[in-house]
């Protein structure tokens, strides 16, 4: 870290120059993201249902931030999106740990191994979520069903009952190879001296995996939560095929709240007051997390 | 010794380029940006090339008589498939270019809804169901077909024969008695069952069973067969859980609102409609009711996975496809069972209507009439078999042999979809139209959280009651905020 | 004892490996069945496999939907990298006030899901008479990835090695070409790896396409979604046409993984 910032005093290039390579990223992102953000956040002010043109577009206050803060439904969806996300991320570091583990061994085949695990994560959300409710999760002719059957169990009823479950268990799917890859990464590069060092202190395997190998882990780890964070929380592919967020609320996330209210109901200004609200959420939520990482990590974000 | 030389003039320069550089980047970043979205913009033609030029080419072909693009969107159902194969005779017939935008329902619906109502213009035909037709019609996004009908010749009018489409199917495109589209295909619902499985089981079922029949008779049939009575469609949406179920709803006699827009959903009849349904699918049904839509339910049937299945009429087509499905020649038929209320079958249509924003309004209704037109119906029972002709609109199709002996379910449809009761579904008069719909905008989203309250009842989350109780609130709430009770 | 164990847990993970990859497998083989075979279960290992449900996709036009989506993807990645590696670099190599925050800022941008601004975008892009163009997908897709770009670059900048700069600077490479000739080609397979990743989100980004084009520039998932709640019986087209929707993500991953481990692995490079 301090050579880092010894190199930029260095002065490799004025600031001003920094700011030249900045801009144009900055430039590029804000209009496309921002802009269209500001008008959602005049939206959220009005009363516009596109489904009653007749009713036009009125100027509601803060009406609809109320609206949705009063409704039950929302603090259930708010209940989920933060159970899925944790949940999903927790499986994710776990079993991406694991396999991880498993893969940073020398044996025969290794590359297709690990092919075969990546492969998941570079399919489309939504194909993944109709490969499973079709082919593991149905209950009348999916593989779930053919297993319970021959065990002679009444097969299980996966997106009726556990919702919720069911939808972290695919999301992680997806996203534990990506864990995986991270953290494989990780292994490969903690250095073969400092392992030999504590072996000759004496330290048996698990000594050794907490002591060094995970200290040695955490940056890496924070990559793969980070950009899982981001991701995981926006999930809406998953749900949008398999439960379409039901029974009642019991699978809907925030952004998949947004879908029903945006697009079930047509009311523009209540979904925009929602957007709004992600935002807020999200943004204070990832504050919180930078500040806690800040401290784990050090001075600064890495 | 390269690496030298590089170096050496990086020394010269430097000094130079020091305050440079930073722009440099930027500048060949923007050229390479600026060559790159050069690509597809060419590869697009002119349509991305730049703002309204795009829309003003669009326009140019039709006023000076060049090739005219229609753009269609449409729902990738297997009748609309025909159209887009038999889509191509009509390019070559007419010299006019057709476009499909093929999306699933939901899709469709917001795709268009979304560019209807921000006047987009990006499709100049539009498929829709009966229950958007009155709803669009009135927010003034597809045209009124009156006055293409009144410029068309007495021979073009004799032979199109508006008259000998359904009644109860032209209601369902109408608004304020004016024609807004023109229905493509229509359906009805009935019962299927497997025959082998009533057989095994003992019993034999009515023409026109009612509700209390069909329920004793699933039982049986789970029992002797081992494998669920009857399929139901429970996956929550307004058009596919509330399909099925409103028609129970009707047959008990309960209803949405009564004249007053006061919601009934919690009333005796609609509770212990539902309390039906629920039991029904509990007691004989599937496993894993939330989650089973048409689709999966035709799965059930035609694997021989189930012995009965209430739902749309044009699942027959599928049932008896020797291709895909296994029960061909075993599944029998009766019309939808009934309660309180006799005739309780549902009414569905495909349409096709022209969008308000289009520019080649006068070439789309050329197209719709043709493929909606009596020839069309001829062509694909000719060369794609009679048994795919789209059904359901025309009395003329009901009345050809050909058609007849290819369908041996055509009378039961026939006989549906002139008693479907469109105007007034329920056993009291009520307010709104659709059997098996509230034709409100709003019961897109009151159809879908019910029925979303409702998978809890059939899951066991909460009572039927509960379920009903909360769907009153909601379903009370948007006719008041809708505008709709006075 | 000592050499069983070892070829347990390779075993072990031979058969998990199968597993995970299980519903993968079953995507690619049931688009080369019949719609009849297709909903079996057990699924039926040996069948007699048909191009049919593939010929029948291809024939809807599949073709005119991936080279959408090549291009989409392919252009906004590279854009992506053009805009965010430099920002990437500034951040992480010069003195830039309120690094941190930028930083935050851009990673904020991705905390507003896609439905959020969906209307308002749309509206944007009809007044540009940009709807369903392949340029409205680009940009969007751009801004979608540059903050994952400036996120990942970032890190693998900072992890170059002082040393390696200091002697580049020695040798008189400062500035442009410093820049070119030695920092870059040091992160190049952090460059690939992000690459990777932008052009896989691109490629399956589902919501914007399905909204923002009908025929002129629909993507490979909007083709797909055509298929997705087709009435009837329709696994084994489903699979055919997810398939080829998946491949090229797919097997693009499959290639560049060894990349990819090694661009998530920079830190290596110190050691």
């Amino acid at each position: 870290m301090k050579t880092d910032s010894k190199l930029a005093r260095g002065a490799l290039e004025p600031s001003s120059g920094a700011r030249g390579l900045l801009w144009p990223g900055i430039i590029m992102v804000g209009i496309i993201t921002q802009l269209p953000f500001l008008y959602t956040i005049y939206l959220s002010l009005h009363d516009w249902n596109l489904m009653r043109p007749d009713l036009g577009v009125t100027f509601a206050g803060l009406s609809n931030f109320g609206q949705i803060l009063s409704e039950p439904a929302f603090w259930e969806v708010l209940k989920n999106t933060f159970f899925l996300t944790v949940f999903c991320l927790l499986l994710c570091l776990a079993a991406g740990m694991g396999l991880a583990l498993l893969l940073n061994r020398d044996f025969f085949g290794k590359g297709i191994i690990r092919t075969l695990f990546v492969s998941p994560f570079f399919i489309m959300p939504a194909v993944s979520g109709i490969v499973w409710k079709t082919v593991i999760l149905n209950p009348n002719f999916g593989f779930s069903a053919y297993i319970t059957g021959k065990l002679g169990l009444p097969a299980i009823d996966w997106l009726g009952k556990y919702p919720l479950e069911t939808i972290i268990i695919v999301v992680a799917w997806q996203w534990i190879p990506f864990f995986m890859l991270v953290l494989l990464a990780g292994l490969q590069s903690v250095s073969p001296d400092l392992m030999e060092a504590s072996m000759l202190d004496g330290a048996n395997r698990f000594q050794q995996f907490f002591n060094v190998t995970i200290p040695h882990l955490l940056r890496y780890i924070e990559v793969a939560l980070l950009l899982g964070l981001i991701f995981i929380m926006q999930t809406f592919g998953e749900i949008y095929v398999t439960t379409s967020g039901g029974p009642g609320y019991s699978s809907t996330n925030l952004p998949f709240y947004l879908y029903r209210l945006g697009f079930q109901s047509w009311d523009v200004g209540g979904a925009s007051a929602l957007g709004v609200l992600i935002v807020i959420i999200m943004t204070i939520f990832m504050t919180i997390l930078f500040k806690i990482m800040r401290k784990t990590f050090g001075g600064e974000l890495s | 010794m390269k690496r030298q030389t590089d170096s050496l003039q990086g020394r010269k320069a430097m000094n130079l380029k020091k305050y440079f550089t930073p722009v440099k980047l930027l500048l060949l970043s923007l050229m390479i940006a600026l060559t790159a979205c050069g690509s597809p913009a060419n590869n697009d033609g002119s349509n991305a090339a730049s703002g309204n030029k795009a829309s003003d080419n669009a326009a140019a072909p039709a006023a000076s008589g060049k090739k005219v693009e229609l753009t269609i969107a449409t729902v990738n159902n297997p009748d609309m498939v025909v159209m887009q194969k038999l889509a191509k005779d009509y390019e070559q017939e007419t010299g006019v270019t057709v476009k499909f935008s093929v999306l699933p329902e939901n899709d469709l619906r917001k795709q268009v809804t979304l560019d209807v109502s921000t006047g987009g213009g990006k499709y100049d035909i539009v498929t829709i169901g009966n229950f958007d037709a009155s709803i669009w019609a009135k927010n003034g996004w597809i045209e009124t077909l009156a006055p293409f009908f009144d410029a068309m010749s007495a021979d073009a009018k004799a032979a199109y024969d508006l008259d000998d489409m359904f009644p109860s199917i032209r209601d369902g495109v109408s608004y304020e008695n004016e024609l807004y589209a023109l229905p493509f295909y229509g359906e009805s619902s009935m019962l299927y069952y497997n025959k082998e499985m009533l057989e095994k089981a003992g019993v034999t079922m009515p023409d026109n069973p009612t509700w209390e029949e069909v329920a004793d008779i699933a039982k049986k049939l789970k029992e002797a067969n081992n494998v669920p009575g009857i399929i139901l469609r429970g996956l929550p949406g307004w058009g596919e859980m509330f399909a099925p179920l409103n028609t129970v709803i009707n047959a008990y006699g309960g209803s949405w609102y009564d004249m007053n827009w006061d919601a009934q959903l919690n009333s005796p009849e609609t509770v212990k409609a539902v309390q039906f349904y629920a039991d029904l699918i509990n007691e004989a049904g599937q496993p894993g009711a939330t989650a089973t839509g048409f689709t999966e339910a035709l799965t059930l049937l035609s694997t021989g996975k189930a012995a009965m299945w209430y739902d749309a009429t044009v699942a027959a087509g599928f049932l008896n496809n020797p291709n895909s499905s296994q029960v061909v020649g075993k599944i029998g038929y009766a019309k939808a069972p009934t309660a309180v209320k006799e005739n309780t079958g549902w009414l569905w249509s495909w349409n096709l209507a022209i969008e308000a924003a289009s520019k080649n309004k006068e070439e789309a209704f050329k197209f719709i009439t043709w493929a909606t037109s009596k020839e069309y119906i001829e062509k694909v029972g000719e060369t794609e078999g009679w048994v795919v002709a789209p059904p359901g609109t025309r009395q003329s199709t009901y009345e050809n042999p050909k058609y007849k002996e290819a369908a041996p379910f055509a009378d039961i449809v026939l006989e549906s979809m002139l008693a479907a009761d469109f105007k007034q579904p329920a056993v009291n008069p009520v307010p709104y139209q659709g059997i098996q719909f509230v034709n409100i905008p709003e019961f897109q989203q009151l159809g879908t959280e019910v029925s979303q309250f409702i998978a809890g009842a059939i899951t066991g989350e909460i009572t039927v009651e509960e379920a009903m109780n909360k769907g009153q609130e909601l379903a009370q709430k948007v006719a008041v905020d809708g505008g709709y009770k006075k | 004892m000592k050499r069983t164990l070892p070829l347990l847990i390779t075993i072990a993970t031979y058969a998990l490996a199968f597993l995970y990859f299980s519903p993968v497998l079953w995507l690619l083989v049931t688009g080369f069945k019949t719609e009849g075979e297709a909903i079996i279960v057990p699924p039926s290992i040996l069948f007699e496999p048909t191009l049919e449900n593939l010929r029948l996709v291809w024939d809807a036009g599949a073709s005119a939907f991936i080279g959408h989506s090549a291009i989409v993807s392919m252009t906004s990645t590279v854009l992506a990298l053009i805009l965010g590696v430099p920002a990437a670099y500034a951040l992480a190599m010069l003195k830039v006030k309120k690094a941190d925050d930028v930083l935050f800022w851009f990673i904020s941008t991705k905390m507003l899901p896609a439905v959020g601004v969906i209307i308002p975008i749309y509206l944007v892009l009809k007044e540009l008479g940009l709807l369903d163009s392949l340029i409205a997908l680009v940009l969007l897709y751009t801004a979608m990835n540059v903050p994952l770009v400036v996120w990942m670059m970032r890190s693998f900048f900072k992890d170059i090695p002082y040393e390696t700069i200091e002697a580049g600077r020695v040798d008189g490479a400062t500035g442009l070409q410093g820049f070119f000739k030695i920092t870059l080609p040091l992160v190049r397979p952090g460059i690939i790896s992000t690459a990777l990743l932008c052009f896989v989100f691109a490629w399956n980004e589902f919501f914007f396409g399905v909204s923002l084009t009908s025929t002129n520039a629909a993507t490979m998932p909007v083709f797909m979604s055509s298929y997705m709640t087709q009435q009837g019986l329709f696994w084994a087209k489903m699979s055919s046409v997810a398939t080829l929707a998946v491949l090229p993500a797919l097997v693009l991953g499959w290639f560049t993984q060894r990349q990819l481990v090694r661009g998530l692995t920079m830190g290596a490079v110190k050691g």
